[in-house]
């Protein structure tokens, strides 16, 4: 089945319902949940149903209080986990979720960690050589390039992480608040200044967040999760409202 | 020196980012489990070669084992065997170790199991290296069929990919896989022909030979390691065709199973 061309990303009756295992359970209920989850395991409903399409160039917002199911649905729009039977996720394109310091290992200097998280994030050897010099100059750790990160400051280590991160290549980007709060006034400053420049400058987003005042800053759209259901808004003002009246009822 | 070797071989790769990230996820386990000791690599080292000194000892001096060049007899099948128990035992976990990976990144998952066994792979390139020097001090030459040892290798390679492929399937959802495997390795490590030759089972255990691959690996190993060791290339034919089919089927099974895995991590 063929997208429409400018769909990126379409999200049709995904519903999730787990099946969880009693930790106290006997062996012989163990087993015979793998054959049978449904009889032998607790369900747990996640997610009810939700529908909707992401355009290219668009800057999605999906927001809902812990527990609403915000993780789950990322985690079948990436493919880790399947919808329920009937649900559906078609990516056209490349789809990566930037999460800060993914791969990092303390053991291995930045160097080591500038290539391996690069090259988990799409990009050629050659690609991350060419950014090199840019992501230490970013990260403001220049002198200690081929440092072991066990030395490093927790400050050094997420300048790093988000440098690499801002580098990252794909079509469609998933955002798990993981921008804003990294280093000192000067360095969010220039987090936001390189984020606006690189990422969000034409690159098709679903960022999720907590923070409304960054979800109406950069969103064009607004997905609410309240309770595993699913509500699009064409008009981000609109659907913070609602997300607001959801909260305090 | 290591990191020269891997710089040297990095700079020949092709660029394509799926190749590259696979030798780098490969390149950093082996980093990983050597480079915080200060003894780093020679770990790597040391486990075989206190093994082959202590049942060097066993069969030679209490057993009166004859056998010519029996130290790089029992070497050759030990570095075999302990890097694809190895393999195999830390391949069960990859789901688990590799889960902020697959939860992040769209790729293929089978890339995870081929960077794990690249990564033992290097660990025990290092010790055929240890394997010759030992093997010029005994003035052993290469066997007749040293030409042939890429297929001995490539089909323990292609048996411990698909090893790990269903172990990691299993263990996440019966965590007791981990304890049953440790007693099917016991088992193979004295039945499959490390100290002495797999011949044996061709005779009296025919059916053995055929559901135990090492059998033949071994054998055809120090057909091409060892001086005047037979070739059986049946063995090397079918050990190869075995190993492929089981990873087509393993690799089946993780299509087939591995979302409802990933629900249970």
């Amino acid at each position: 089945m063929e997208m429409e061309e400018n769909i990126v990303l379409k999200v049709k009756n995904v519903a999730k319902t787990f099946y969880v295992m009693d930790k106290h359970a006997s062996m012989g209920t163990r087993v015979k949940s793998l054959i049978n989850p449904k009889k032998y395991a607790q369900k747990v409903e996640v997610l009810k149903t939700i529908s909707f399409n992401v355009f290219k160039g668009d800057f999605l917002g999906v927001i809902g209080e812990n527990g609403s199911g915000k993780s789950t649905l990322l985690k079948i729009i990436i493919g880790y986990i399947d919808a329920n039977e009937g649900g559906s996720v078609e990516v056209n394109g490349r789809l990566t979720k930037l999460a800060l310091g993914m791969a990092f290992d303390d053991a291995l200097t930045a160097r080591d960690n500038i290539y391996l998280n690069g090259s988990i994030f799409g990009l050629t050897f050659e690609e991350i050589e060419e950014r090199f010099e840019e992501i230490i100059m970013y990260a403001e750790v220049e002198k200690f390039v081929n440092t072991p990160l066990r030395f490093y400051s927790s400050g050094m280590r997420s300048r790093l992480a988000l440098s690499i991160a801002l580098h990252a290549e794909a079509d469609i980007f998933l955002i798990d608040e993981f921008f804003g709060e990294v280093g000192d006034i000067g360095f969010k400053a220039k987090s936001n200044n390189i984020f606006n420049n690189r990422i969000a400058n034409g690159k098709t987003i679903l960022f999720v967040s907590h923070f409304m005042n960054l979800i109406e800053q950069y969103c064009n759209r607004l997905l609410v999760i309240d309770k595993g259901n699913g509500y699009l808004f064409e008009d981000v003002k609109e659907g913070l409202l609602f997300y607001k009246s959801r909260i305090s009822a | 020196m290591t990191d020269r070797i891997f710089e040297f071989v990095e700079k020949r790769l092709p660029k394509n980012n799926r190749i590259e990230r696979i030798w780098k996820i490969a390149q950093v386990d082996f980093k990983r489990r050597y480079y915080n000791d200060v003894l780093g690599l020679l770990w790597a080292l040391a486990n075989p070669l206190s093994q082959i000194g202590l049942y060097y000892f066993i069969f030679t001096r209490i057993f009166k084992k004859e056998q010519e060049n029996y130290v790089l007899y029992i070497f050759c099948g030990i570095i075999l065997w302990l890097a694809f128990a190895e393999a195999s035992r830390k391949g069960s976990l990859i789901l688990k170790e590799k889960q902020y990976l697959m939860e992040n990144i769209q790729f293929n998952w089978v890339d995870l199991y081929i960077s794990h066994m690249l990564s033992i792979t290097y660990g025990m390139v290092f010790n055929f290296f240890a394997y010759a020097i030992i093997s010029l001090l005994y003035k052993n030459t290469y066997g007749e069929y040293f030409y042939l040892f890429p297929i001995v290798l490539l089909t323990w390679f292609i048996f411990g990919l698909a090893i790990s492929i269903i172990l990691s399937l299993l263990r996440p959802l019966f965590e007791d896989s981990f304890h049953i495997w440790n007693i099917l390795l016991n088992i193979g490590f004295w039945s499959s022909g490390i100290f002495y030759s797999g011949t044996y089972f061709f005779e009296d255990y025919t059916w053995f030979s055929y559901i135990n691959p090492f059998i033949g690996i071994i054998l055809n190993a120090r057909a091409c390691l060892l001086e005047n060791n037979e070739l059986y290339p049946f063995w090397l034919i079918y050990n190869f065709l075995f190993a492929g089919i089981f990873l087509v089927v393993a690799i089946y099974i993780f299509k087939k199973n591995i979302k409802k895995v990933t629900e249970k991590i």
